[in-house]
């Protein structure tokens, strides 16, 4: 596109053909306070608030937000007439809003708070009578409204709307009387829901879970990776006191454009489990770690095909490269299963990266329950769709919510049928001449597609139509654990002894076993008749890298210290892995990432130690920056 | 489809029909709901999903619509609805006496209360566009005008008897609203009004 | 660079000789021993007239001074007459705290457990006495005046552990007439407009 040069407060600019003025106006640093504009949502001009004055145009205030820039265009954000209606729009949004800033969780990262500060009027003439609501209401178990607080931005609604393609939320009544409000007061449902909490610009939509639980500047940010399914999504992990208190997401354009989904933001709480395993016990009598892990290899040690493992879902690839050496080395012919994995193969070739899917002009969805399976993609898809004009088909048994686009072509296939539908597609009218890109995303059906089949009807179509392959892995880490071979998909009846890290095997303990290593975090059913329980970190006090979906290896920051006598999950598997008889002592993880990094081409990215956490400027404007 | 529906299967029928109408197919949601609400007499939450279903639309958003209009009802009103304009001429011209009256007369205490037989409610309206004939008042798609009290107790006569009754259930929703005029108080548009209009 | 560097301005402030800015001695003769006597009796005079002065010591502990009406001593959490906690749990206190001696955790009042008006209450307070500068920040900060500075100053105590002052201890009632003192002062007016929310009647 064209660039287009302007003068913003004396400041030359020169951007894109149709670039915003606010947007331009971020790119030297002057900031123009919004509302209701968000840069991943289609500018509504609903607060007035970013109104400025420019020439040529009209000789009054102007929404910045709403309009492009223009080939010598002169804006002025500080003139006496712009500077004048930003503060009268920001005491007419104070009318209704209540002074509760002390018991508000936004108060110290509220936008409302800052712009009052940097562009309102010092005093406030409002001495009528204000809105009342009955507060706090609860939306969902997770999110709290409370309407007088809204200053009708819209940002919510509209990203229900626009990203999520639902209308859960909805505003009632009109004018000065509207109200946010849900459907029928139905609690919401999305798996989406919480990105409104990070939306919203003042302390209308608030997390139940984070409720009080501490002010923004008392807590430590770090930024790390979520851990809860394979798409790798950025997150700020926030602690206090010891605590994880607050999840909330991170923009990286590549992968998640500023959404995470509910699993990813509220699923955190058993990180301050009470009741979280600290010591290691031998058939429950407390023990330490040396006495644990000798009696662990005791029992583990030589059974061969007798030993079944079952591994978490989210294991960095530093734990898996470790695993993989006690696999070659003294737990040989182990019968191992991966918590959560897929029955997709490793990639033959290069797969397609996340970011792509914004181009394709066809997405094929096959045999995947996208929304659950890997939210955020389901997102990209929706935006690829709505917002750039995809086309889109999924095949996929029972209906799923890109079926909300009344254009989407669903084909229903019989459960373990959809390579057949997907060889039959290479004649479907959208990819006669699709005119672009097309991106074949497969899942595994849940175990219900022969995946081999799948796999290569899915390798085929994209051959034909020229499309990219995007197998939808499940798991954490499986791309990662699959490069190391550890991904294992083996049944583990019959097995005489077990080892069970992380969370119970789905199908539960077989009644086969005799001899039980639990590594857990929480204490479960049936941890009292195992020979030797070890405590786990969980994703908030490991360090470590996963590898997503798309092959990108990102590092996890670990927010919260961890506490001895817990130990890091490398530091086990080295010390397990001497217990066993094999020479393993790496010092700490760098030296086993540099190792993993050599042995493994898929992990080349590990050799690059990860970089000291970026220094973020002073938050704002809340996690979500407008 | 459920099996027991709200609003009948014609009515369905006809409001997936209306969005060939349109461009954007979710301008059908008010026609959608104006025929709803000339089924049920007002849109219940049931209803809304059923509209919502029928033009595949999600039923937050038709609530959205239903809340922001006042002539969606929401909650039960009277089978007979008398809008009584309390704008300026109107009021001028003695509404608030006839409000009053209408109050006394339908045995009511309060705007949006139903009588107890349930066929009368009654709502205070702004300016429905008809000055001249003040005061006026707008029941059951028909425009009322140069109200007195008698006129006033004639309407809701007429219309707790039976009889009268049936012609007005003949014509429902009528797209326009041609005043009901008798032939004596028919007085002229004024020719000031009628140059606006053109 | 190296040009700059061989320049560098001399120091800005010129240095002092030994003597410099030293009163001259007066000149002339010793004014002679009756002179030194002559003063020493004046200043003797001065002592022995204190012997009939009335005592200016006062004899602590048994005797104590006059403090201030405004002293900043311990502190105290008040409550409203309806025995709700007047504390929020807002944390603004903690905040605006110069050297992080209270430690405040929130949540939520709920109808079976109501300990303050409105949505939020501190489950715990605590304030480290031992690091607390007694600025009085906290009382400044606070949008409720829930927290004040009381007048005692006698904080002794036999363990570091008895100085974390605890909700319970800072909710204890304050003297009759620090309360009489807040409640008279206009310079404490109620933080919301009678009638709005948070305000119980």
């Amino acid at each position: 596109m064209p660039d287009i040069n302007l003068t913003i407060d004396g400041h030359k600019v020169t951007v894109p053909a149709g670039t915003l003025i606010v947007e331009a106006a971020k790119t030297v640093g002057i900031e123009i306070p919004v509302f209701c504009y968000h840069h991943k949502l289609d500018p509504v001009g609903a607060c007035r608030l970013c109104l400025v004055d420019f020439s040529p145009g009209p000789p009054r205030p102007q929404t910045a937000c709403t309009t492009p820039v223009a080939e010598g265009m002169v804006v002025r954000t500080q003139s006496a007439m712009a500077v004048q209606a930003r503060a009268d729009i920001l005491e007419f949004e104070l009318v209704n809003h209540p002074l509760d800033c002390p018991v508000c969780d936004k108060g110290g990262e509220c936008p409302l708070q800052d712009f009052t500060f940097r562009h309102g009027y010092p005093t406030s003439r409002i001495d009528g009578p204000r809105l009342h609501f009955k507060k706090p209401i609860p939306l969902s178990e997770n999110i709290a409204l409370d309407r007088e607080r809204c200053v009708l931005c819209y940002r919510c609604t509209r990203y229900y709307d626009e990203i999520a393609w639902e209308q859960e939320l909805t505003v009632a009544q009109r004018g000065v009387q509207s109200f946010i409000t849900s459907q029928f007061d139905q609690p919401l449902q999305s798996n989406f829901s919480g990105n409104i909490i990070d939306l919203c610009p003042v302390g209308a939509l608030t997390s139940r879970v984070w409720r009080f639980e501490s002010r923004p500047w008392d807590m430590t940010h770090t930024e790390s990776v979520c851990s809860k399914c394979a798409v790798g999504c950025n997150t700020t992990m926030w602690q206090r006191r010891g605590q994880l208190v607050r999840i909330t997401s991170r923009e990286n354009d590549d992968i998640d454009e500023g959404w995470i989904c509910d699993r990813g933001r509220f699923d955190y709480t058993d990180v301050n489990e009470p009741s979280r395993l600290r010591t290691p016990t031998i058939r429950g009598a407390k023990s330490t770690w040396a006495d644990a892990l000798a009696a662990t290899a005791g029992g583990i040690k030589g059974k061969g095909a007798k030993l079944g493992i079952s591994l978490p879902a989210d294991l960095t690839n530093e734990e898996a490269f470790l695993f993989r050496r006690l696999l070659d080395g003294p737990l040989k012919g182990a019968k191992v299963k991966m918590h959560g994995r897929t029955a997709i193969p490793a990639p033959a070739g290069p797969t397609m990266p996340i970011k792509e899917i914004d181009d394709a002009r066809v997405i094929v969805v096959v045999a995947s329950d996208i929304e659950n399976d890997v939210p955020i993609i389901d997102l990209r898809v929706k935006k690829a769709v709505s917002k750039r004009g995809a086309k889109l088909i999924v095949i996929y048994p029972e209906g799923v919510d890109l079926d909300r686009n009344p254009h989407t072509v669903h084909i229903r296939n019989a459960k373990g049928a959809a390579a057949e539908e997907v060889r039959k597609l290479s004649s479907h009218e959208l990819l006669q001449n699709p005119g672009g890109p097309v991106a074949i995303l497969f899942g595994d059906g849940h175990g219900s597609e022969d995946m081999n089949d799948l796999a290569s009807a899915c390798g085929a179509l994209a051959e034909q139509v020229g499309g990219k392959e995007m197998p939808l892995y499940r798991a954490t880490n499986e791309r990662g654990a699959l490069a190391l071979g550890v991904a294992g998909w083996d049944s583990l009846d019959g097995v005489e002894a077990l080892l069970s890290w992380g969370p119970p095997p789905t199908a539960g303990v077989p009644t086969s076993v005799r001899f039980l290593a639990a590594w857990d975090h929480l204490p479960r059913d049936g941890y009292d008749k195992a020979a030797v329980v070890l405590p786990a970190t969980t994703f908030a006090e490991r360090q470590g890298s996963y590898t997503n979906l798309e092959g990108t290896v990102q590092f996890l920051r670990p927010p919260v210290a961890i506490n001895p006598p817990l130990k890091e999950a490398w530091e086990v598997l080295n010390e397990l892995g001497a217990a066993l008889g094999l020479e393993l002592d790496y010092p700490g993880i760098f030296p086993i990432q540099r190792d993993a990094a050599a042995k493994t081409p898929a992990l080349a990215a590990l050799a690059q130690t990860p970089s000291p956490e970026p220094v973020t400027g002073p938050v704002l404007v809340g996690p979500a920056h407008p | 489809m459920k099996t027991t529906s709200v609003l009948s299967a014609h009515l369905i029928d006809e409001i997936k029909a209306l969005p060939a109408r349109y461009p954007q197919p979710r301008s059908a949601v008010m026609p959608a709901l104006d025929l709803a609400q000339e089924e049920l007499g007002y849109l219940t939450p049931e209803a809304m999903t059923e509209v919502a279903t029928a033009l595949q639309l999600d039923a937050g958003y038709v609530e959205g619509v239903a809340t922001f209009y006042t002539l969606f009802h929401l909650e039960p009103i009277g089978k007979h609805r008398f809008y009584m304009c309390t704008n300026l001429s109107c009021t001028l011209r003695g509404a608030e006496e006839l409000v009053e009256h209408l109050r006394g007369a339908i045995g009511v205490h309060e705007a949006g209360e139903v009588s107890k037989d349930g066929l009368f409610s009654y709502e205070e309206v702004e300016c429905m566009g008809a000055c001249e004939y003040a005061p006026m008042c707008r029941v059951d798609h028909r425009y009322h005008y140069d109200l007195t009290a008698e006129k006033v107790d004639g309407l809701v006569a007429e219309r707790r008897s039976p009889a009268a009754a049936a012609p007005l259930s003949s014509s429902p929703l009528s797209p326009t609203l041609p005043p009901e005029r008798g032939e004596g108080d028919k007085p002229k548009r004024a020719p000031k009004k009628k140059k606006a209009d053109g | 660079m190296a040009d700059e560097k061989s320049s560098q301005p001399e120091h800005p402030t010129p240095l002092r000789g030994p003597r410099e800015g030293v009163p001259a001695k007066p000149e002339g003769k010793h004014p002679g021993v009756a002179a030194d006597v002559a003063a020493l009796a004046g200043g003797l005079k001065t002592t022995l007239s204190e012997f009939f002065r009335p005592v200016v010591t006062t004899m602590y502990p048994e005797d104590k001074t006059v403090r201030s009406e405004r002293y900043r001593g311990r502190h105290y959490l008040r409550r409203y007459d309806n025995g709700l906690e007047r504390c929020i749990g807002c944390e603004l206190c903690a905040a605006a705290c110069p050297v992080g001696c209270i430690l405040v955790i929130a949540a939520e009042n709920s109808d079976e457990n109501r300990v303050s008006p409105g949505e939020r209450y501190a489950k715990t307070y605590e304030i480290n006495m031992l690091r607390c500068i007694f600025c009085g920040y906290c009382e400044d900060a606070c949008p409720v005046q829930a927290i004040v500075l009381g007048p005692e100053y006698e904080l002794s105590d036999t363990s570091r552990e008895k100085f974390i002052y605890t909700k319970e201890k800072l909710l204890e009632p304050m003297p009759p007439d620090v309360e009489a003192r807040l409640r008279a002062s206009a310079a404490h007016p109620s933080p919301l407009p009678d009638g709005e929310r948070g305000t119980p009647k």
